[in-house]
C-alpha cells in the first residue's frame, strides 16, 4: 500500500469512529457489591413506614421535591434542581428504597445520578445517610 | 393554587402537584424589542451579523412543582402537620432552561399556608 493511500485509510477510519454512536450504558459502570455498600445502610431503630417517613422529611430537607412515593413498594424518587449560573443548571434525581429485614431492621438505599451520570462519589451518599441519620433520631424521640 | 396533581402517596401524606405560570413581563418585553431593533439597525450601518436575539432570552414561563406532606403530628396528638417544598423552573422564549432552584422565600410558603388555612375552614364549614 502507498504511503498516501494508508494515510487516507487511517484518515477514513478515525471519521467513521467519530460518526459511529456510542451504546448507551444500559446496564451501569459501577461493580453492583461496591455500590451496594456505598448506598446502603441498615437501622433497627424504626418501622419501614417511620423510616420512610424520616426519608421523605429528609429529601425536604436536602431541597428535593418529590416525584414519587409508594409505601408498599418503599420506594421515594425525588428531584432537585442545582442553579450555577445563566442556563447552567443541573438536575440531582434520588430514589431511596427502604426494605424490611429479618429482626425488626431496615435497609435504606439510596441511589442519586446528576444529569446523566450516575453519582459514584461516596461523600454524596455519606452525606444523604447523615442527614437522614439526624432524621431517623428526631423521629425516633417524636419531633415533628 | 391552580395546581394540577402529579402524584399522591396516601399513606405517606405525599402529594406532588405542578403548574405552568407566565414569566412574561411587558416591560422586559419591550426593552428586548427595542435592543434587537437598535441592533439591527448597527448591524445594517455596520454591515455585520447582528449576533443573537436579545427578545430570545428573555423570560418566557416558569414550571413550579409544589411538594406537601401532611401526616399526623408525633408531637401533638390529634393534629397534623403540613410541610412543603416548591421548585422553579424559568424558561425563556427559545424554550431553554435559564435558572432553576428551591424556593427560599418565605413570604410565598406563608401565602401557600394561609390558603391551605382557608380551604381547611371552609372543608369544615361544608361539613
Amino acid at each position: 500500500m502507498s504511503p498516501g493511500l494508508r494515510w487516507g485509510a487511517i484518515v477514513l477510519c478515525a471519521v467513521l469512529a467519530g460518526c459511529a454512536s456510542t451504546a448507551p450504558n444500559v446496564t451501569g459502570s459501577e461493580s453492583q457489591l461496591e455500590s451496594r455498600q456505598i448506598q446502603t445502610r441498615e437501622y433497627d431503630t424504626l418501622d419501614k413506614r417511620m423510616t420512610l417517613r424520616s426519608v421523605v422529611a429528609t429529601l425536604q430537607d436536602l431541597g428535593f421535591t418529590i416525584d414519587n412515593a409508594d409505601l408498599t413498594l418503599g420506594t421515594i424518587t425525588a428531584t432537585r434542581l442545582y442553579h450555577h449560573d445563566k442556563y447552567v443548571n443541573y438536575t440531582m434525581r434520588m430514589t431511596v428504597s427502604v426494605q424490611e429485614k429479618q429482626g425488626d431492621r431496615v435497609s435504606v438505599r439510596a441511589n442519586a445520578r446528576l444529569d446523566e451520570n450516575a453519582i459514584a462519589d461516596p461523600k454524596t451518599y455519606q452525606d444523604f445517610f447523615a442527614a437522614l441519620d439526624k432524621a431517623m433520631f428526631l423521629t425516633l424521640h417524636k419531633v415533628d | 393554587m391552580e395546581y394540577n396533581v402529579d402524584a399522591i402517596e396516601y399513606p405517606l401524606g405525599v402529594l406532588s402537584a405542578s403548574k405552568v405560570v407566565d414569566a412574561d413581563s411587558a416591560l422586559q418585553k419591550a426593552g428586548a424589542v427595542a435592543a434587537d431593533v437598535a441592533l439591527a439597525i448597527l448591524s445594517i450601518i455596520s454591515g455585520s451579523s447582528p449576533g443573537g436575539s436579545v427578545y430570545a432570552g428573555t423570560d418566557d414561563e416558569i414550571r413550579l412543582k409544589i411538594t406537601l406532606v401532611v401526616l399526623p403530628s408525633m408531637a401533638r396528638e390529634g393534629q397534623h402537620t403540613a410541610r412543603i417544598t416548591i421548585q422553579r423552573i424559568l424558561i425563556d422564549k427559545s424554550e431553554r432552561v435559564k435558572e432553576v432552584g428551591v424556593i427560599e422565600d418565605p413570604l410565598v410558603y406563608q401565602e401557600v399556608f394561609q390558603k391551605l388555612s382557608k380551604s381547611l375552614l371552609l372543608e369544615e364549614v361544608a361539613q
